[in-house]
């Protein structure tokens, strides 16, 4: 199994080098360890997180694509869909079958026809639009829905942090 | 049923270890200059096989004499129970050569499943039975067969080999599914002591089978004709097929498994691909590795691709393949668009590309022009790619940076 894991990886690898989504850099950390990725995803425009980028690990599994990777933030980022230990929480990312928040449907789900380049781009698209009913970081939800310029100071904060500056 | 592993099933080591070994290379030199003679010996066998009808005395006793020269010495048991009526033949199915020695004994058609040319096919016996296009098809085209022709049709039911000394594999029902009574044939394989190099082994070819045929000095197939079977009234084909496989195994002596021959791929795979893997390290992964499974490779290619990309069908995938005969190359032909297709199972690919989709809308609207930090060429060694990815990493946090302060000026 681990062949051809290494092999889709490979693919994908190849195809984010030549053709990336705009503001995605992504490939492993070390090409001795290729189930090891690191991704840059800038932050959506016209939302809090504009301008940002975050840097993110992916881990596959051995048996990749059959099984979802794992994602999770390496800087730190206040967002109702990401756990403060950075992990990222989106249906995406989850196989049919197990399903921590009970209400997705297996559509959404991880399946082989999914990559990295479309989990990248699902977190995009969470960025622009959190999703507060899932919540994984339950502060981050409650500031969302009842401070939301609280919500967006925090964001900017993150932002220029992410940014170095 | 069983509690056999399927490790056991095959082997995994073309030579004997031990004092065993010593023997064979004694004997190596001789090996080496008999299979040379013997190939050339060979193909005039093979052209008196094929110029000879079928079922005739004279071409039996001809190709009799002939395979003892080339060291393939064949015995036979229970020739009193051939029937007539018996138009399939069930094999066991421990080597490649499995199928001309029991045609030298009963003569017989094997379905073809690979795409030869039709003399080839012809040559060696087998006929087309459409078995790529589908088991319907296959059992259909076999029916007619039956009907018509005068030679039984032979089966592997197992659809893999195996080293013939544990158990067998699951059968397949398909042979059993010809309303007519079947006719089990057990194959045992053996070689002399000194040379008792495995007949077919994990992941080996056939033509490297073949070369190890000519290079020991006999192998001897004991044919073992069983009396037919047929099915029961109130049993399923599966039941049916279960019956004869557990009548064979007995016959032989070993265990019927219901380990299938999917189950050895994926074994094959886990032996064959990952363990070395890990072992060599990872820098060599990416060669163009052809896989594991001897006859059944092209089908193994395929899913191979497939499980890489899995809305790509199979028959846009095999095309391409019988191109590039590379698991590589034709993922990046379909990758870069050289290979037509129409994909499949879209209904799994659509509700989830409609939120990136958003995103994707999102940004081509922007006003500014977008970071995108493409790469020109994927270099070949892993440092150069590991540079440009640190490169394009930096381009995009610098660009990133820089349109941040020329927005937020007045801020800083």
């Amino acid at each position: 199994m681990a062949g051809s894991a290494l092999k889709r990886l490979m693919a994908e690898y190849k195809q984010l080098t030549l053709n990336p989504p705009e503001g995605i850099v992504a490939g492993p950390v070390d090409e001795e360890n290729f189930f090891e990725w690191e991704a840059l995803i800038t932050g959506p425009e016209e939302t809090c997180f504009e301008g940002g980028v975050f840097a993110a690990k992916l881990t596959f599994p051995s048996d990749y694509p059959l099984s979802p990777p794992k994602m999770k933030f390496t800087c730190d980022i206040f967002h109702p869909n990401i756990y403060s230990d950075g992990r990222v929480c989106i249906s995406i990312l989850h196989a049919p079958g197990d399903d921590p928040m009970g209400y997705e449907s297996s559509a959404e789900r991880w399946s082989p026809v999914q990559s990295v380049e479309k989990i990248l781009l699902s977190v995009v698209s969470m960025l622009a639009e959190p999703n507060d009913e899932s919540a994984a970081n339950v502060d981050a939800a409650k500031t969302w829905r009842d401070n939301r310029a609280r919500f967006n100071e925090i964001a900017h904060q993150t932002v220029r942090k992410s940014l170095g500056l | 049923m069983t509690s056999t592993s399927i490790g056991e099933l095959f082997h995994n080591e073309r030579f004997p270890s031990g004092p065993a070994l010593v023997l064979l290379m004694l004997y190596l030199p001789v090996g080496v200059i008999l299979a040379v003679l013997r190939l050339f010996i060979g193909l005039h066998t093979f052209f008196v096989a094929c110029i000879l009808p079928k079922p005739s005395l004279f071409r039996h006793v001809v190709l009799r004499t002939m395979c003892g020269i080339l060291g393939v010495i064949i015995t036979r048991e229970g020739v009193s129970n051939v029937h007539r009526r018996a138009k399939v033949l069930v094999a066991n199915y421990t080597s490649t050569l499995d199928h001309l020695a029991i045609d030298l004994i009963m003569p017989n058609v094997l379905p073809s499943v690979w795409d030869l040319p039709p003399t080839l096919m012809w040559m060696l016996g087998y006929k087309d039975m459409e078995a790529k296009r589908g088991r319907d098809r296959l059992i259909q085209n076999a029916k007619k067969h039956i009907q018509y022709s005068p030679l039984p049709l032979l089966s592997f039911p197992e659809g893999a080999s195996t080293n013939g000394r544990v158990g067998l594999l699951k059968f397949s029902v398909w042979p059993f599914s010809m309303d007519c009574p079947v006719q089990p044939v057990v194959v045992k394989v053996k070689r002399p002591r000194f040379a008792n190099i495995s007949p077919s082994i994990l992941g080996g070819r056939w033509w490297i089978d073949i070369f190890w045929f000519l290079f020991v000095p006999f192998t001897h197939f004991h044919i073992r004709v069983l009396p037919p079977m047929s099915q029961d009234e109130d049993e399923t084909v599966e039941e049916f097929a279960q019956r004869v496989q557990q009548t064979m195994a007995k016959a032989l002596n070993i265990e019927a498994t219901a380990h299938t021959s999917s189950d050895k791929v994926e074994y094959a795979k886990q032996i064959l691909f990952i363990q070395p893997q890990t072992a060599a390290g990872q820098s060599s992964q990416y060669s163009p590795d052809s896989p594991p499974g001897g006859s059944s490779s092209s089908d193994l290619m395929i899913r191979q691709v497939q499980e890489v990309l899995p809305h790509v069908p199979q028959d846009a995938i095999r095309k391409d393949l019988a191109l590039t005969k590379d698991i590589d190359l034709t993922i990046t032909n379909i990758l870069e668009g050289r290979v037509q297709f129409s994909p499949v199972a879209p209904s799994v690919n659509e509700p989830v590309t409609v939120s990136p989709a958003k995103t994707t809308v999102k940004s081509t609207e922007r006003l500014s022009s977008p970071i995108q930090v493409a790469s020109k060429t994927f270099q070949r060694s892993s440092q150069q790619r590991h540079l440009s990815l640190q490169d394009r990493k930096k381009l995009l946090i610098d660009a990133a940076r820089q349109r941040y302060l020329e927005k937020h000026c007045g801020n800083i």
